[in-house]
């Protein structure tokens, strides 16, 4: 019986997977659609507002990721900032890309919950990036943008399966994580990977997404994986832009060490993360 | 024949017509999908690039020529080969088929046997053709002497721009050249995007060969267009190396002679010439004086235009 029990669930893991990766695109929230549709009825798209909307929206950033990292462009892997991606996709595409996005119908503060802190995660990791004085912050800011893109797809595109994970993990007090590998025998770091992994994101943003839980199995971009591994554990932390449930993941000591921060500095950090952190920010994904 | 795993774009507003040239094509083992609309197609190109797309040229809202006219100005959505469906009676009308840069017509109704030769040959020839200019997708040197001469002729004020590429070859050298290639196609897709973001029916952009490009379009936002170039270039640019060099923001490599050499991240030079400052008779003086205020340009360090100042 247990057996079989575990067969279902490997089965439906699989069956996962095989959904994943046949998704074209992330539908975003209702707000952000209509106000993007908006900007592009504009004679003249103005490029810097969309590049700023785009850039709060972990949707439909990763979208326009995958198209210019795909092989049909000619240089697949490369591109990591949102800016970028726009500036290489040009007007005309983003305008075709704009008017055929999709809407999420997913419950509300469930989703704008995740889509809060999916943009706090990325103005925390831009700060602690600043801070050590990396190269690319900006792109450290896209990788906290889509750390959880795994999330997203559960959120929008497994709306069943996302709406039992949050419900088990806020009756038993354990974190999405646990509920996730529980009940769907994968959690969202991988589902995660298969998303950056089949959309030809660097590693710059796969290897956060992927280990953002587990930041020493990152090969490539430890530092960086361990710089959103903290932004995700502060904004938690914070009790920032999260839904139901607020049980904060565990802090990986050996990521904590090699960034090699003093407890001052991280202290400085924090209190600007928490002066950065206001809902004006977000206002856009509650209008109506 | 491989047919698996080639997508073919029906464009069409009549339903009628859709399944028809739908069933043959699928029992050949095409893959098809459809769109209704000029725009629609438009949308499904641009994120959902099918191999080959079977156009119909009058449809209401956006026709076929206006949706050929923006994919084929394009550098990268360009060379997606396109069947322009028309009926019979519009052979002797007034289509411009030369300007339409079509691949190939087919006229409706017709027979499944000539839909899918049609295809197998409009596929067989995009292969060719792509093989000749592989990189960028942008015209080469025959095509660009030809625009040149014809701006030229008609009289009419132009600036022309020679770019290049500082460093590449170090660049090439160390990385090797397909990661060089990837670098090439970034540049030609940021000057398509900004010149055309300018002026989308006239400007022109070629690949010389190598990292040299050259651009023409109207002299008013030349040199606009050249410091959005230069921004754009440069802003993109280091996320092309590793980290490591891109940290220390420059390559370490050692000449012939065994001496270490440092050599900094790419930047781009760019001639500028305008046809109302330079008196230019044909197409040479044109791209000879573009070439040499390019190699002035080089001089300076970082990414820079050089425009002419004779008059």
């Amino acid at each position: 019986m247990a057996e079989r029990e575990h067969s279902a669930v490997a089965s439906r893991k699989n069956d996962i997977k095989e959904e994943v990766l046949k998704i074209e695109d992330l539908p975003t929230l209702p707000p952000i659609a209509q106000t993007l549709r908006d900007m592009i009825e504009e004679p003249g798209i103005l490029a810097d507002d969309v590049s700023l909307l785009v850039s709060k929206d972990p949707a439909l950033s990763a979208n326009f990721l995958r198209l210019v990292n795909s092989p049909f462009y000619g240089f697949p892997g490369r591109i990591v900032s949102v800016r970028h991606a726009l500036t290489l996709a040009g007007s005309n595409v983003v305008r075709a890309a704009a008017s055929k996005i999709g809407v999420c119908i997913t419950p509300r503060e469930q989703i704008i919950g995740l889509w809060e802190h999916s943009l706090w995660v990325a103005l925390a990791s831009r700060l602690l990036a600043e801070r050590l004085q990396f190269t690319g912050v900006d792109e450290v800011m896209v990788a906290g943008l889509l750390h959880d893109i795994g999330k997203v797809v559960l959120c929008t595109l497994f709306v069943e399966e996302a709406d039992r994970v949050y419900r088990a993990a806020g009756e038993r007090r354990i974190t999405v994580l646990e509920a996730e590998r529980d009940i769907l025998d994968v959690d969202h770091a991988e589902i995660g990977l298969w998303v950056a992994e089949g959309w030809n994101f660097p590693a710059t943003l796969k290897e956060p997404i992927a280990y953002h839980h587990e930041p020493d199995r990152s090969e490539d971009r430890p530092l960086k994986t361990a710089v959103v591994h903290l932004a995700d554990i502060l904004v938690h932390s914070l009790g920032f832009g999260h839904y139901g449930n607020n049980v904060v993941p565990e802090l990986q000591q050996s990521a904590w060490k090699k960034l090699q921060m003093s407890v001052k500095d991280l202290r400085e950090v924090v209190d600007e993360v928490d002066n950065e952190l206001s809902v004006t920010e977000t206002a856009l994904y509650r209008s109506t | 024949m491989e047919q698996a795993g080639r997508t073919i774009l029906i464009v069409n507003d009549e339903t009628d017509t859709v399944a028809e040239l739908r069933t043959p094509l699928e029992r050949a083992g095409y893959a098809v999908l459809e769109a209704n609309s000029g725009d629609a197609s438009l949308e499904r190109v641009y994120i959902e690039p099918p191999n080959l797309i079977i156009l119909d040229l009058i449809m209401p809202g956006k026709t076929g020529a206006d949706v050929c006219a923006e994919l084929k100005g394009d550098n990268i959505y360009g060379h997606l080969p396109i069947i322009l469906s028309v009926p019979e009676k519009a052979l002797g009308g007034q289509i411009n088929w030369e300007r339409l840069k079509v691949d190939d017509y087919l006229v409706l109704p017709c027979s499944e046997k000539e839909l899918l030769l049609r295809t197998t040959l409009c596929f067989s020839r995009a292969s060719r053709e792509l093989d000749a200019n592989p990189l960028t997708g942008l015209p080469g040197n025959v095509t660009i002497i030809r625009e040149i001469e014809r701006r030229v002729a008609s009289g009419g004020d132009f600036a022309l721009a020679y770019l290049d590429i500082d460093h590449f070859k170090s660049f090439n050298d160390r990385y090797g050249f397909t990661r060089g290639d990837e670098v090439l196609r970034m540049t030609a897709r940021v000057l398509v995007n900004v010149v055309r973001g300018f002026e989308s029916g006239s400007a022109y952009v070629g690949h010389v060969g190598g990292d040299d490009f050259i651009f023409i379009m109207s002299p008013e936002y030349c040199t606009e267009a050249c410091e959005q170039i230069i921004t754009n270039f440069d802003q993109i640019i280091p996320t092309f190396y590793d980290e490591e060099d891109r940290m220390r923001g420059s390559i370490l490599s050692t000449d012939r002679r065994g001496n270490r050499v440092v050599f900094p991240i790419m930047t781009i030079s760019i001639g500028l010439v305008d046809s109302r400052d330079a008196e230019i008779e044909h197409y040479g003086q044109a791209s000879y004086r573009a070439s040499q205020l390019k190699s002035y340009a080089k001089t300076v360090e970082g990414s820079v235009y050089m425009k002419d100042r004779r008059k």
